[in-house]
């Protein structure tokens, strides 16, 4: 540096460290900047996560519904509904006569567009069953009095399962007054196997032949 | 800014000399003098100093003194130093270097922005009977010089590797070298006779009064030693003179054989006792109380000395330290031959010293308003800004280095707590999700159900006694049937009216209403009605559930 004309070396006396001092924060304030971000950025997700796990906790803490909406749709499910059908037409004084249609129906294609799902499932407004959920409609057929009858539409009002009536139709059983045969039509609701795209056909049963009651004509 | 221990350094043409005085509690200590011969080509014709050549023997004139001593002030003789005394108007302290300025540039005493001057406050003189009308106007001393002059004596010092203090004309170093005698005595005329020029100071009470500068020194009265007829009649090299300056009186035929130029030295005196006498005028002072210290810069200071003295009026001796710094030069093992020669250079040393020191006139050339410094950073600040700017680098390094890691180990606790976070996200939405489904799920199934055993409880006890059902029908699109017999129309129509008590069943309308006999022949006549209604349409699964409790007749009387 020695041989450097004499203002250069004052100016490079003078200017080094300011401007080393210039390059030292053009290196180290950038770094520091982003480490303060991320240090802000892992307090703000902490702060989300402690959010998130009061909520999940409420939603944990909440009661559970005694009422079964759906169950998986399995040869069992078929066969224990039967079963509750027999055995509360039996408690409430009835005789089973005849149960139809207990596997569901066939599902319609499944529409190409996902947004035309959503736009159709918004028209159908407040029945609309969720994806996944395939309606079972039954036909029951039974024969009792008045009684009998109350009991048995009770029975089903009160069951632990969810079921929707559809329709209902009582009438005198001819020559056995006050004997009524209703005719019922249950709605009942499991979760489509497969993603409710496909469900299995299985034959319509009477109640009859699951657990030995008399068989209807 | 105040220097414990300064060396003075006076550039003579033929000599260097040297002097440090450090400051002590018991006062200023002169540690050391030393010279040594100016190196050839160390002046160049026009007077500059040459500081590739001065350099080297400066630094080691000063290592003899004070190995440790780092500041340096110089004194300048050099033969285009300027010194005037102006009267410039009353003005603040703070403006008149600004009133010199613009009086140098007015009278064009230096060139223009290429100059580089200082002043001194003097003493107005006591007003007489014929000056009351006189305003009273400030005397200043300007002594100035070219910049580029002062500028090689600065960058003789820098080329030593030493910090230059002050740039300071060698008579007032050489004035306040004698302060401590001076201080004492009412009226002293100093002659600092150099090599270009003699200095005529006279002092009051160890303040300067009066400054008188005349363009003949050693040079012009010594020289004749040096052979007369045999010189060239040019500016010797080496000499503190402009050669345009340089008178040869090597034809003088008033030239002594002696080798002084004693008609130079006759004309010199005549001047100094012409300004005694103007003084004594100016500030009346008893002519008896004037003693004249004779200070020459010449190797036969004596013999120059005891020439000149035979032209003067007044007493006169050569001038030598005063009495306090001389015992306390002793006391430091310095030699007493020759001090005198070194006056100047004490004087420089001096500068920052207190004490009756502190008072003295102070000049200083180099802090000029327009003086370019050229200098080179000494070697000690170049040092110290790589070292500064070192230090920086490596903790910067250092800390990009930690910071570095820090960073990696942030980045990564934020990957793990962003992913926790996604995760905890997904939880929650498929929770919610969940809810939802089951909260559409339930509402839809209870949209879909119709309330079958309300519609048959309350239908049966709304049968009145005089009437029966037949049948009860609830299609999937809720129209509600019903068939029945009936003695009266009145029991058919109180049972329509008790139907349309139901808030969720539509208006009962009757479809027909026949008069039939049983199936027994001759059996009683009766009447059979048909009447249809349906369930009020809902409007979602929000809506309140069914009332058709609240309008179920008390007891279910089983009418059918």
């Amino acid at each position: 540096m020695g041989s450097l004309p004499a203002p250069v070396q004052r100016w490079l006396t003078i200017l080094l460290p300011p401007v080393v001092l210039i390059v030292s924060c053009l290196v180290m304030v950038p770094r520091n900047v982003r480490l303060r971000d991320a240090h802000k950025d892992i307090a703000a997700n902490r702060v989300e996560i402690k959010a998130y796990l009061t909520k999940l906790a409420a939603i944990e803490g909440q009661p559970s519904d005694p009422k079964v909406a759906t169950l998986p749709y399995t040869r069992q499910e078929q066969s224990d509904f039967l079963r509750g059908l027999n055995t509360l037409s039996n408690q409430t004084g009835n005789r089973m006569v005849s149960v139809a249609s207990l596997a569901p129906p066939p599902q319609p294609a499944r529409k190409a567009s996902a947004k035309r799902d959503e736009k159709d499932a918004k028209k159908k407004g407040a029945d609309e069953l969720p994806e996944g959920v395939v309606a079972i409609p039954s036909t029951v057929v039974f024969e009792g009095d008045f009684r009998g009858l109350r009991a048995f539409l009770g029975g089903l009002q009160h069951s632990q399962r969810l079921i929707s009536l559809d329709a209902c139709r009582i009438e005198p059983l001819e020559d056995a007054a006050p004997m009524l045969r209703t005719t019922l039509s249950i709605v009942r609701y499991v979760d489509a196997p497969g993603g409710g795209t496909e469900a299995p056909q299985a034959p319509a049963a009477h109640a009859g032949e699951s657990d030995g009651a008399p068989s209807a004509s | 800014m105040r220097h414990r221990a300064i060396i003075g350094v006076d550039i003579s043409s033929d000599e260097i000399r040297a002097a440090y005085v450090r400051s002590t509690s018991g006062g200023p200590q002169l540690e050391g003098i030393a010279s040594i011969p100016a190196p050839p080509n160390s002046i160049d014709r026009e007077g500059l100093l040459v500081p590739e050549a001065l350099g080297d023997a400066i630094r080691g004139l000063c290592l003899q003194i004070a190995p440790k001593a780092s500041h340096v002030a110089i004194g300048i003789n050099s033969g285009s130093l300027v010194a005037r005394v102006m009267e410039i108007p009353p003005v603040p302290d703070s403006e008149i270097r600004a009133v010199v300025r613009g009086e140098m540039d007015h009278f064009r005493i230096l060139p223009a922005g290429q100059s580089a001057f200082d002043f001194h406050r003097l003493p107005v003189p006591p007003e007489g009977p014929d000056k009351a009308t006189e305003g009273p106007n400030t005397r200043v001393l300007l002594m100035g010089a070219e910049e580029r002059v002062v500028a090689s004596y600065r960058a003789s010092v820098d080329a030593a590797g030493l910090n230059v203090v002050a740039v300071e004309p060698g008579a007032i170093a050489v004035l306040r070298a004698q302060r401590a005698e001076l201080i004492d005595r009412e009226a002293i005329a100093t002659v600092v006779v150099s090599q270009s020029a003699t200095d005529i100071c006279v002092s009051c009470n160890g303040d300067l009064r009066f400054y008188r500068r005349v363009d003949t020194g050693t040079a012009e009265m010594v020289r004749r030693a040096d052979g007369i007829g045999q010189q060239a009649a040019e500016a010797p090299s080496g000499l503190l003179v402009p050669a345009e300056d340089f008178r040869d009186y090597s034809q003088d035929q008033d030239a002594a054989e002696d080798g002084l130029n004693r008609a130079a030295m006759s004309a010199l005196m005549t001047e100094v006792q012409r300004s005694i006498d103007y003084y004594v005028r100016e500030f009346p002072t008893g002519e008896d109380q004037i003693d004249i210290h004779f200070a020459i810069d010449a190797p036969n200071a004596a013999a120059v000395f005891e020439a000149m003295r035979q032209y003067l009026r007044r007493p006169a001796r050569l001038a030598a330290l005063p009495e306090d710094l001389a015992a306390a030069s002793a006391s430091s093992g310095v030699p007493a031959a020759g001090v005198p020669r070194y006056l100047a250079a004490i004087g420089l040393a001096l500068r920052c010293c207190g004490g009756p020191y502190g008072g003295a006139a102070k000049l200083d050339l180099s802090v000029g308003d327009r003086v370019i410094r050229e200098r080179r950073a000494a070697p000690k600040a170049m040092v110290l800004s790589l070292a500064v700017s070192g230090l920086i680098l490596v903790v910067t390094v250092g800390a990009a280095v930690v910071t570095g890691f820090r960073i990696a180990g942030t980045q990564r606790t934020l990957t793990q707590v962003k992913h926790e976070l996604s995760s905890l996200r997904g939880e929650h939405a498929a929770a919610v999700a969940k809810k939802a489904r089951q909260k559409q799920l339930v509402g839809a199934i209870e949209f879909r159900n119709k309330p079958i055993l309300q519609t048959v409880e309350f239908v049966s006890a709304a049968v009145p006694p005089r009437a029966g059902l037949v049948s009860l029908e609830m299609d999937k699109d809720g129209s509600v049937t019903i068939l029945g017999h009936a003695h009266t129309p009145r029991a058919v129509a109180d049972l329509m009216d008790t139907l349309n008590m139901a808030p969720v069943l539509e208006p009962v309308r009757l479809n027909a209403l026949s008069r039939q006999q049983s199936r027994d022949r001759g059996g009683p006549w009766f009447l059979r009605f048909d009447l249809q209604t349906a369930y009020v349409k809902r409007g979602g699964p929000e809506l309140e559930e069914p009332k058709t409790a609240a309008a179920t007749p008390t007891s279910p009387s089983g009418g059918g």
